[in-house]
């Protein structure tokens, strides 16, 4: 591996390796390359390195906790003395074997689940601390009101989903139960712990209403969702906020996220079972819905749903079609009233499953830093040229059912960049 | 599995769709692909799959196609007899040679003097042929790469002529992973042969990637082809009497560049001088009879422009590459290069999000557009060269006016990225315009009930790129004139100039990596629609505060760059550009002379909305400007900065020169005699900028306001927005009347705010640096405001602010532009800008919902692959597949070839060939 290391600093080039910049693969302990994929991605999130080391420099003597586990990871990498090499994250993941059992064995985990529950709980963290430190008052903002509970008001076949998504970190489930509900409409991963839903046509400034002050998760992953719905009895439009870390899309053959993503928000009517109750009519009436991006994160994290349960073989298939992702992104399912609807995203990492299956198969992870491709796959670290980024878009022929395809995707917001 | 998947899939594929001209038809039995078939081959990650076309000349007609296009002479190295020796020398010195038997016994016509031209290297290879059978070749190109080629030379066909000898007609080429295929196409008439396939090359070590026929070199025999490879070499194969061929090789070292050659076209109009492009973002000139030298080029500058450079190799001989090109924005990988049918126009499209259009000859750079977001794929000009469409990673088809300099539309329908793109010149409609037009006539276009004959048998050498209007299409609009129709004026004598033409629909195809075919009508009511006006506010401001972050944060040069994309001034001060302006700025002839008349007409108004209309379309000129336009132009300049001035308040020269400017108004509105006037308005609004410093840079904003008004032609839409008149005079800018002040009330202008007052800086810059021609461009630097274009007008040239001095200088320092350089561009246009965060909101990258948005006629998902090329035939269209298939579809009434197919001459495939 000592070689591996020169020859990507030699690769990459003496005068042209960033400053302050270090290039550590992770060791895998035996399957955790879910993981170490998704550390990955995220410390070359800026912005999300950046508080996590910041929480490490304020925080000297903390508890040990999963988000000072990881601080001390990143920290470790970042005061790195040699620009390349390895570590091994033992720390990081004893404490999440402790932390959530079903981690807590050699099996292949779902890397979304992974950053779903990694996000979710270093927000909870963040919080209990703050309401340790200062006056709990704000316990509010970690009692869950979740989507169920507001639901009443939209009892309808998205909430559901939305709700049973936002319980998913808890349950062993992988969040890819949702593949039977594949229509074209892709389902809302609610992953905000604290209460991922307010009353309906709430404005904007009483979404978090029951959050005191977004943590620095909230200010860099999440953002909001509006859902209209339109009942088509009366006419009245009813909006509803709901907020999200991360988007999971429906995959379609031979198309882009953009697309996947213009999908999400297509019209849905309600009707039959899952009819609207309207508050206007008082009564379960037909409505039409649709889903649109209200505030659009510092880092949008798009989860491409390639795990799809098929009832015939009863168990999840991996979904290899072919979504091409570009470097850079808009998006067109923003809303009317949208804040900032024209941020343009950078491409910034990529977590990638290789294989045929959600169980097996393996986790690699590309990421852009300074200009550069790298290729993190566990303790190996290579350069890559931008153009094969292409060969992790997916089949379009189903003849072979390994593949290495794009499954999380990490776009950050130019604005936030600088 | 797969299949169940799939099963939705699986079976919806199109064999024929109908659009109102008739139903299209896959002729399944004119279908290309590598001879020998075999099952599933993953293509994916191979280069695309592209075609090149090529029309040869007609044997009957051989003398004198040859007696027109001397360029095949030479280009093709007719055999003469010049020294073998040559030949020799040439391989004795690369020593690698061929893997096969070298055969010295090459007969001495192959060495022709073209062989002497290359370098030493391992070019070209030698020629084996077996004259028995197709002959083979084996030749060792450079960097360990080798090509093995078939020519089908000694098959004898029935009549038992070799069937390499095929005169005339269509060639068909396309790559696939490593293979080069080169077929006789034959049109929905016969169905293919394809085990005869004309040429094909293997190639080992490396892949085509792109190629392109040499159509001003055609003789019936063939056409000289280029081919570009993912390993950076070119190679041109120039075919010659009899099965041989000759083969060249560019960049064989890859001392040139050594990524993949992502583009290659002839020049137009030239038999010897082709462009590459490359993925590292270069673009080369190169003449086909110069050498590569061994040595890597070393190159100097011979022209800077505004985010690109232009290189020259420093050498005492001439060598390839001529030219070089480098451009400044990252990841520029040209994806796409195409020339405006009449030439002298070139629009690049590129990895970075950007079009940008260059006048080729001066090298100028006329205007850009960016991507909503990521990069552009591919682009293509309309057949009357007056707009261009590109697509990209956005999903979208995007619609540029060249003489707005703006995006006029985008069209919404591919669900993955669009990878080709182009003009159908067969179903464009034009008309007459007269000038009377109260047309707003979305009906013009409903039926097409035409028979294609008679639409499609003209000939239509009259307008050098683009065939196949007809002169009678016109009288057919004309009997469908309608109610408000009046402007399609059937005059059949004066249709067959171009410039009284007026495309009045363009049939756009576009094919997507969504497997899918978008067919999209681009009516004249949708080209001439204005920016929308309504924004959200809340998204505006909120922009306008992350603009104001995103230049503060940024470096030098960012803070330096206005926003918006240059709008070209000069567009017709080269004068070089001549074609164009005969399609184009003759085409809106009569557009502004009617302008002119409705100027009148509402002169006592402030006219400058109609006349913005007619500047609009008519390039600013020169003369005029100068001239006549003069005072108004320091006039409009004036007022335009001071309001600037006040708005922003911009520094002492602006508040002083505020007094002036009043008066400066004053004259204007006095002066106000129709065009001119306008004209110097106009550019004050808009249109920015222009000027350049020869570096031209220069540029301004601006733009966007004005465009919304430029377009419009026809006077109902005028009349429209004469109603909004209060709001559209303060656009306009200039405001003779409101004077300051007034456009900050545009909140487009508003938006753009913070760049402006940047560009100032640069402006003035560029103003000071070509003094000499500021009176031209007065108007032009006006358009910024700025206060030196106030005093270069006045000829007061109290000079420039030091402030903008330094900015400029550090402009010009980060960029390293030459200054000195800057007398030899001519004002081109422009470009403020190329940061996206600050181009959104621009005519460059108008925001999503102020565009009109096109939905496809249709959009039919023809192939499981993606699709990789669209190429529109008189009586057809291709497509192709990455999955090496070429189909061809035939237009509606003349899929006839069915019945034909079976025909003894084509289903039997004489043995003979090929693996």
């Amino acid at each position: 591996m000592g070689a591996n290391v020169s020859q990507l600093e030699r690769e990459i080039g003496s005068e042209l390796f960033p400053p302050n910049e270090h290039y550590f693969g992770l060791v895998n302990f035996g399957n955790t390359c879910y993981s170490n994929s998704v550390l990955q991605a995220l410390y070359f999130c800026k912005p999300f390195r950046e508080k996590v080391l910041e929480y490490k420099a304020k925080n000297k003597r903390p508890k040990e906790t999963l988000l000072s586990c990881l601080a001390d990871l990143f920290y470790s990498i970042a005061t790195q003395k040699k620009k390349v090499g390895s570590i091994a994250p033992k720390k990081f993941i004893t404490r999440l074997r402790k932390e959530k059992e079903e981690f807590d064995n050699y099996m292949q985990q779902d890397a979304h689940e992974f950053l779903n529950f990694l996000i979710n709980h270093i927000n909870e963290i963040i919080l209990a601390e703050r309401n340790s430190g200062k006056t709990p008052a704000a316990g509010s903002s970690t009692a869950p009101v979740l989507g169920s509970g507001a639901a009443p008001g939209n009892g309808n076949a998205a909430n559901a989903k939305s709700s049973s998504n936002s319980n998913s970190s808890n349950s062993t489930s992988t969040s890819t139960s949702n593949g039977n509900c594949s229509n074209s409409t892709g389902s809302l991963s609610v992953l905000d712990g604290n209460g991922s839903v307010t009353a309906t046509t709430t404005p904007i400034g009483q979404t978090n209403g029951a959050n005191t002050e977004p943590t620095w998760v909230h200010e860099i992953f999440q953002g909001i969702l509006t859902s209209e719905t339109r009942c088509l009895n009366c006419e009245t439009v009813s909006s509803k906020d709901e907020n999200f870390f991360d988007l999971q899309v429906d995959v379609d053959q031979n198309t882009s996220i953009t697309h996947c993503l213009r999908c999400f928000s297509n019209t849905e009517t309600l009707c039959s079972d899952n009819k609207f109750k309207c508050d206007n009519c008082c009564s379960y009436q037909e409505a039409q819905k649709r889903m649109r991006v209200k505030k659009l994160p510092m880092i949008l994290a798009l989860h491409l749903k390639r795990f799809k349960y098929m009832e015939q073989f009863n168990r999840h298939i991996k979904v290899s079609h072919r979504v091409v992702f570009p470097l850079e992104l808009r998006l067109f399912n923003t809303s009317d009233d949208a804040v900032n609807p024209d941020r343009l995203y950078d491409l910034t990492a990529v977590v990638i499953h290789c294989g045929s299956g959600p169980n097996r198969g393996h986790y690699i992870s590309i990421v852009k830093s300074h200009g550069l491709w790298l290729l993190f796959d566990d303790d190996m670290v290579d350069k890559i040229e931008a153009s094969t980024i292409e060969d992790f878009y997916g089949l379009t022929s189903d003849i072979h059912k390994s593949s290495e395809t794009g499954y999380i995707l990490f776009y950050q917001s130019r604005d936030c960049a600088a | 599995m797969a299949n169940q998947l799939d099963a939705n899939v699986k079976d919806d594929l199109k064999t024929q769709f109908v659009t109102r001209e008739g139903t299209y038809r896959l002729l399944t039995l004119s279908e290309y692909s590598r001879p020998n078939r075999v099952g599933y081959s993953n293509n994916q990650s191979s280069p695309q799959v592209r075609v090149s076309f090529v029309t040869l000349p007609n044997p009957s007609s051989k003398n004198n196609s040859e007696a027109n296009v001397a360029a095949p002479q030479t280009a093709a190295g007719t055999p003469t007899t010049s020294t073998s020796s040559d030949k020799r020398t040439q391989l004795n010195s690369n020593g690698a040679t061929s893997t096969t038997t070298t055969t010295p016994a090459t007969p001495t016509t192959t060495a022709t003097t073209t062989t002497g031209t290359l370098n030493g290297g391992g070019a070209g290879g030698d020629s084996n042929y077996n004259g028995g059978s197709s002959s083979t070749v084996d030749a060792r190109l450079g960097g360990g790469i080798s090509m093995h080629s078939m020519t089908n030379g000694g098959v004898l066909d029935q009549n038992g002529l070799p069937t390499n000898q095929i005169y005339g007609g269509d060639r068909i080429c396309f790559n696939f992973g490593r293979d080069l295929y080169v077929y006789a196409f034959r049109g929905v008439k016969k169905g293919t042969e394809m085990s005869k396939p004309i040429d094909k090359k293997f190639y080992k070590g490396t892949n085509p990637s792109c190629h392109d026929f040499n159509a001003n070199a055609a003789t019936p025999s063939g056409a000289p082809l280029l081919v570009g490879f993912t390993t950076g070499q070119i190679q041109l194969v120039s075919p010659q009497q009899g099965p041989r061929e000759l083969r060249k090789l560019f960049n064989e070292e890859r001392l040139i560049d050594k990524t993949k050659v992502t583009c290659l076209k002839w020049l137009p109009n030239s038999p010897h001088l082709f462009l590459a492009s490359h993925a590292s973002g270069h673009l080369y000139l190169y003449n086909e009879e110069l050498p590569c030298a061994a040595t890597a080029p070393s190159y100097q500058p011979f022209k800077v422009g505004d985010g690109y450079t232009i290189l020259t190799c420093k050498s005492k001989s001439t060598r390839n590459p001529l030219y070089k090109w480098v451009f400044s924005t990252d990841n520029c990988c040209i994806n796409e290069l195409c020339f405006s049918p009449c030439g002298s126009n070139l629009a690049l499209v590129s990895q970075d999000g950007f079009l940008r259009v260059f006048h080729y000859d001066t090298m100028e750079l006329l205007g850009i557009a960016r991507s909503y977001f990521g990069g552009f794929l591919c682009v293509c000009w309309s057949p009357d060269g007056k707009y261009i469409v590109v697509g990209g990673e956005d999903d979208l088809v995007t619609v540029w006016s060249l003489h707005e300099r703006r995006v006029v539309a985008r069209g919404q329908g591919h669900r993955s990225w669009v990878s080709v793109v182009a003009f159908d010149p067969y179903t464009t409609s034009y008309t007459n315009w007269d000038g009377g037009d109260f047309s707003d006539d979305e009906n013009q276009l409903n039926e097409y009930t035409a028979s294609r004959e008679d639409r499609f048998s003209g000939d239509s050498t009259a307008n050098g790129g683009f065939e196949g209007f007809d002169k009678n299409s016109t009288p057919l609009h004309t009997n469908r004139t309608r109610t408000h129709s009046a402007s399609f004026r059937s005059d059949a004598s004066s249709a067959a100039l171009a410039p009284d033409k007026l495309a009045i629909s363009y049939r756009l195809g576009s094919v997507s990596q969504d497997t899918q075919i978008c067919l999209w009508d681009i009516t004249e009511d949708v080209l001439r629609h204005p920016l929308t006006m309504r924004q959200r506010v809340n998204s505006t401001q909120l922009n306008d505060s992350s603009f104001l972050n995103g230049g503060i944060d940024a470096d030098g040069i960012k803070v330096m760059r206005p926003v918006a994309m240059g709008q070209p001034s000069n567009f017709a001060d080269s004068s070089s550009c001549s074609p164009i302006r005969e399609t184009a700025g003759g085409g809106v002839a009569g557009a502004t002379e009617h302008s002119n008349s409705s100027s009148s007409k509402f002169s006592t108004a402030n006219c400058t909305i109609s006349s913005q209309s007619s500047n609009a379309n008519t390039p600013p000129d020169e003369s005029c400007d100068t001239e006549t336009a003069t005072p108004a132009a320091a006039a409009a300049a004036n007022t335009t900065s001071s309001s600037k001035a006040n708005s922003r308040s911009h520094g002492n020269s602006n508040s002083i020169k505020f007094p002036n400017c009043i008066s400066a108004t004053k004259s204007d509105s006095i002066d106000s005699s129709g065009p001119r006037v306008s004209n110097s308005n106009y550019s004050t609004s808009g249109y920015n900028s222009k000027n350049s410093n020869s570096s031209t840079k220069s540029n301004s904003n601006a733009g966007s306001s004005s465009s919304s008004f430029s377009a419009f032609n026809s006077l109902t839409q005028r009349l429209t927005n004469f109603s909004f008149l209060s709001n559209s005079d303060k656009r306009s800018s200039s405001i003779g009347y409101e004077g300051s002040g007034s456009t900050a009330t545009n909140h487009r202008q508003h938006r753009k705010a913070m760049s402006m007052l940047k560009s100032y800086n640069q402006h003035n810059h560029s103003n000071h640096s070509n003094n000499n021609r500021s009176s031209n461009n007065n108007s032009s630097s006006t358009s910024i405001a700025h206060s030196t274009a106030v005093e270069s007008g006045s000829g007061a040239a109290i000079g420039s602010s030091a402030t903008a001095h330094s900015f400029g200088s550090l402009k010009l320092s980060k960029s390293s532009h030459n200054s000195s350089l800057a007398t030899a561009g001519q004002s081109s246009a422009s470009v403020s800008s190329y940061d996206p965060m600050k181009l959104i909101g621009t005519p460059a990258c108008p925001r999503f919902e102020e565009c009109p948005l096109l939905e496809p006629l249709i959009c039919k998902k023809i192939a499981h692959e993606r699709l990789t090329a669209l190429i529109f035939r008189e009586d057809c269209f291709l497509t192709a597949c990455q999955d090496g298939f070429i189909y061809t579809w035939a237009r509606p009434g003349h899929s006839t070839h069915v019945a034909q197919h079976m025909s003894p001459s084509q289903t039997t495939p004489t043995g003979g060939t090929v693996i």
